[in-house]
């Protein structure tokens, strides 16, 4: 559905939001935030917030850009409260061993998603917005709120730092969970790197 | 390389949402309570205000009225203070059906005036060694009790009757009025104005108090 076809204030249209757009905003919290049951709580969150503010939504803006705009708002604040819980969860720790994480989790998790959860909440929406939505450099810029002259390279420094992380994390552990393209001295290839091979790439 | 690492990266992306396309949208639309529990608070805000200023009218109504009784009866006793108005309000209606005045006024001026004879008439007031005197303001209301000899008898019965329409015992005793003219047999004095000073000498018990050959009138407007 076209933005212009939602009237600002309609339940109704708010309704075919919901379900046309659900899935794509949990998507994007996801690789934000990386914890499904989070991602959802947000969501919901999200959707209420933008229920509410509904009325004052403007056609001229992307409806399910701005839904994302509310979405990213409400992970950013939980990753920034969840922090804290980490630092305060740490020092009670103090000595003990680190408990172990849950396996349904980190079955579902996989390295990439792991990885975008290090960047920045920007630099993971950037990336999940593009490379899974196709979102256009305008949706995006209202999406991020930023410049949409600043998206192209801003998604480029997403990319950069995201392979880094990757590599790193190949390398640290020495068994990447899938195939990586690794790409050295301007020569463009796919690499598979499996333990002692991705050292030997380097 | 871009395109190589992109095209990667968006296969990892939809083979990381795989498990997502598998659930189910929230059934229902679950912002619609979202809102519905903000209008809750906001309502249940007011509507709890609203109950916190009724129960403190309630409360200062409830003080004010237990404060007014409990002075006006000299005790703290609500049966005292049901007894004592239930008197005074029967002492009214005879007075009205002689026509002096009206049950009103006639209320009025006892609650102007204070406890009256029907509290220590009861039996159950400070003092129970003997009968009890009328307060002086309160003569006007209700007749005197008559005499009696023995000095725990109770009290004999309101007198019944037109009163004559004029008073055979001074209207009121101000404060600090002579101590002859004070009913004999009072242990502690009643509050409130017109009553004798608390230092007042007390005859002792059993003294019979003063008869009064008429029925005493009822009070005049103040």
């Amino acid at each position: 559905m076209a933005d212009q076809d939602y009237q600002p204030g309609s339940v109704a249209d708010f309704d075919r939001l919901y379900r046309s757009s659900y899935r794509r905003v949990l998507y994007t919290v996801y690789g934000v935030l990386g914890d499904r049951a989070a991602a959802e709580d947000c969501v919901q969150d999200a959707f209420v917030r933008a229920f509410k503010a509904w009325s004052r939504w403007t056609p001229d803006a992307p409806a399910e850009a701005w839904l994302h705009r509310i979405a990213l708002n409400v992970a950013l604040s939980y990753r920034k409260r969840s922090r804290f819980q980490e630092v305060g969860e740490l020092v009670r720790r103090l000595g003990r061993p680190e408990p172990e994480p849950d396996p349904a989790e980190v079955a579902e998790r996989s390295d990439l998603f792991d990885a975008l959860r290090r960047l920045s909440p920007e630099q993971a929406a950037l990336i999940v917005l593009r490379h899974h939505h196709g979102y256009t450099n305008r949706e995006i810029a209202y999406a991020l709120k930023a410049p949409e002259s600043t998206i192209a390279s801003r998604l480029a420094k997403a990319k950069e730092t995201l392979r880094k992380q990757l590599i790193g994390r190949a390398l640290a552990e020495g068994r990447p969970s899938r195939p990586l393209p690794v790409v050295s001295g301007g020569d463009s290839r796919v690499l598979v790197i499996d333990g002692q091979d991705a050292l030997n790439a380097q | 390389m871009t395109a190589t690492f992109d095209l990667w990266l968006e296969g990892e992306l939809a083979a990381g949402y795989e498990p997502f396309a598998v659930a189910e949208l929230p059934a229902g639309a679950p912002y619609r309570a979202g809102r519905d529990s903000v209008a809750g608070p906001v309502a249940g805000r007011l509507a709890g205000r609203g109950v916190v200023i009724v129960a403190t009218v309630f409360l200062a109504l409830a003080t004010s009225s237990v404060l007014a009784a409990a002075a006006f009866s000299g005790s703290t006793d609500p049966r005292e203070w049901s007894r004592h108005f239930a008197d005074a309000i029967a002492a009214c209606g005879d007075t009205d059906e002689a026509g002096q005045t009206s049950v009103g006024a006639c209320v009025k001026a006892i609650v102007h005036l204070g406890p009256g004879p029907g509290h220590d008439r009861s039996g159950a007031g400070p003092s129970t060694g003997g009968p009890q005197p009328a307060p002086v303001p309160s003569s006007q209301l209700l007749p005197l009790v008559q005499p009696s000899e023995e000095p725990n008898a109770k009290p004999a019965e309101v007198p019944r009757g037109k009163p004559s329409g004029k008073p055979s015992v001074p209207p009121a005793t101000p404060p600090g009025a002579p101590a002859d003219k004070t009913p004999p047999g009072r242990d502690k004095p009643p509050s409130g104005h017109g009553n004798p000073p608390a230092d007042h000498p007390t005859p002792p018990a059993g003294h019979p108090t003063p008869p009064a050959g008429h029925p005493t009138p009822p009070p005049g407007k103040h």
